[in-house]
């Protein structure tokens, strides 16, 4: 971020609609996550760091938005490795038990696919959100509904 | 570098609103980018590059810069001054970036090769509707309409010397020219983009038109995926980037120079897929990420 923001400020100030930051973060970002401790202080940081400097810009003038995205479990080897230490911890007995007890969580019935998260990360970041900045895209498949 | 570069200047202060964008317009046309080099020989400014280094902000004080006030919603601005037309492209070169923060996998995961995402790439593209010549052909003269002309070049930053092209057909890939979409000729830059949901959103990125540098920890994992969009059609760039690397505008800056020179937003790279096209990243921009410590105060 800071190594990029001078150059975003430049390159901003090139069209109209401004530049766009788009950060990361995840569900357990906005609520905390047993036995992830380290993962959702750095996820719930980015969600309020990326809120500030969203002011920030808005106040000095820059041309550019910053939001975050929330997305819920997604396919992927984050998720793998979740189902793993479920396995490990004893909660789950193999990983299709796992995969299955995570998923109950979510009232849509399965997990969020990449393509799902890059099509909300396309909004942000193209000129259709112009006028948003400072918020969160919660991908949680009904979750927090 | 200071930040009253970026406000509405002093002068302008209890302008009415045309008036103020009246007088930016006119601006925009005269006065170009101070990055990009002055009009010279192409053989003398090749060997002036290297030297030049160009200090974005050097003569800042001096140089008007293209801007928009920000009090002026860029529709009312494009509406109100026509610009729309000749002018102001609303779709000019931005920038955009997606930041992943870090992940949480172990060593041993990050150790794992043959990420699913990859090969979830061709599925994001494959998923995009098989958009008819017309639609293409809408949105590209839409990209020409506005983006017409010499001039425009130099608003868009291109290092542009010849008039707008139609994009080529080349039946074995479709358009190799630019992809029209909501992020044409904008360049987005994905940190974790070698896998998983960093792969899935640098294809999308690029499916819409942007030219997406790829960034990942691991150099193999990055070009994998750039060499996948640029496979599809896209525009991608891979670079090796440790976001805790120190100095962290290392790799950033090997995109710097001018070599290649686009000539029209968005022009593929013929070089080879995921090669760097370099004209497209403006001079300057990565001398600017490699001088930026990563420690230290957050300095706005």
């Amino acid at each position: 971020m800071k190594t990029a923001l001078p150059l975003m400020r430049e390159t901003a100030t090139l069209t109209p609609f401004g530049g766009s930051i788009v950060n990361m973060s995840s569900v357990s970002g906005m609520v905390g996550t047993a036995s992830l401790a380290a993962y959702t202080a750095s996820k719930g940081g980015l969600r309020f760091f990326s809120r500030s400097i969203a002011l920030d810009f808005a106040r000095r003038g820059y041309r550019l938005r910053a939001n975050s995205v929330h997305p819920g479990l997604t396919e992927g080897e984050s998720a793998n490795a979740l189902f793993a230490s479920r396995v490990r911890s004893g909660q789950s007995r193999d990983l299709a038990e796992a995969r299955e007890a995570m998923i109950a969580s979510y009232p849509i019935g399965r997990m969020g696919r990449q393509e799902d998260v890059a099509n909300g990360v396309l909004f942000l970041a193209s000129d259709e959100s112009a006028f948003v900045t400072g918020t969160e895209l919660r991908d949680r498949c009904g979750r927090s509904a | 570098m200071g930040v009253a570069r970026h406000q509405r200047p002093k002068e302008l202060e209890g302008t009415p609103i045309d008036e103020i964008a009246n007088r930016y317009i006119g601006r925009f046309h005269e006065k170009k980018p101070d990055w990009r080099p002055s009009r010279t020989p192409r053989s003398k400014a090749s060997s002036e590059r290297s030297t030049a280094s160009s200090v974005p902000g050097g003569s800042a004080s001096t140089t008007i810069r293209p801007s928009f006030p920000r009090a002026i919603h860029p529709v009312d601005h494009v509406r109100r001054t026509g610009a729309g037309q000749r002018r102001a492209h609303p779709r000019g070169r931005g920038s955009l970036l997606v930041l992943q923060g870090f992940s949480t996998s172990s060593s041993r995961t990050r150790a794992a090769t043959g990420s699913p995402a990859v090969s979830a790439l061709g599925t994001a593209y494959r998923a995009r509707p098989a958009s008819s010549t017309a639609i293409r052909t809408t949105a590209w003269n839409r990209c020409i309409s506005s983006d017409a002309g010499p001039r425009q070049a130099r608003h868009d930053g291109l290092r542009r010397r010849r008039a707008v092209q139609p994009p080529r057909r080349s039946s074995a890939r479709g358009w190799t020219g630019v992809m029209p979409g909501k992020l044409a000729a904008r360049v987005a830059l994905v940190t974790g983009g070698g896998r998983g949901i960093g792969a899935a959103v640098s294809a999308r990125l690029a499916s819409e038109g942007a030219i997406v540098v790829v960034t990942d920890i691991s150099k193999e994992r990055a070009q994998n995926v750039a060499e996948r969009i640029a496979g599809e059609g896209g525009k991608a760039y891979a670079l090796e980037l440790d976001v805790t690397d120190q100095p962290p505008g290392r790799a950033l800056s090997s995109m710097s120079g001018a070599q290649q020179t686009p000539r029209y937003p968005g022009e593929q790279c013929r070089s080879g897929a995921g090669e760097v096209c370099r004209g497209d990243i403006p001079r300057g921009v990565a001398a600017d990420l490699a001088r930026q410590p990563l420690k230290g105060r957050f300095s706005r």
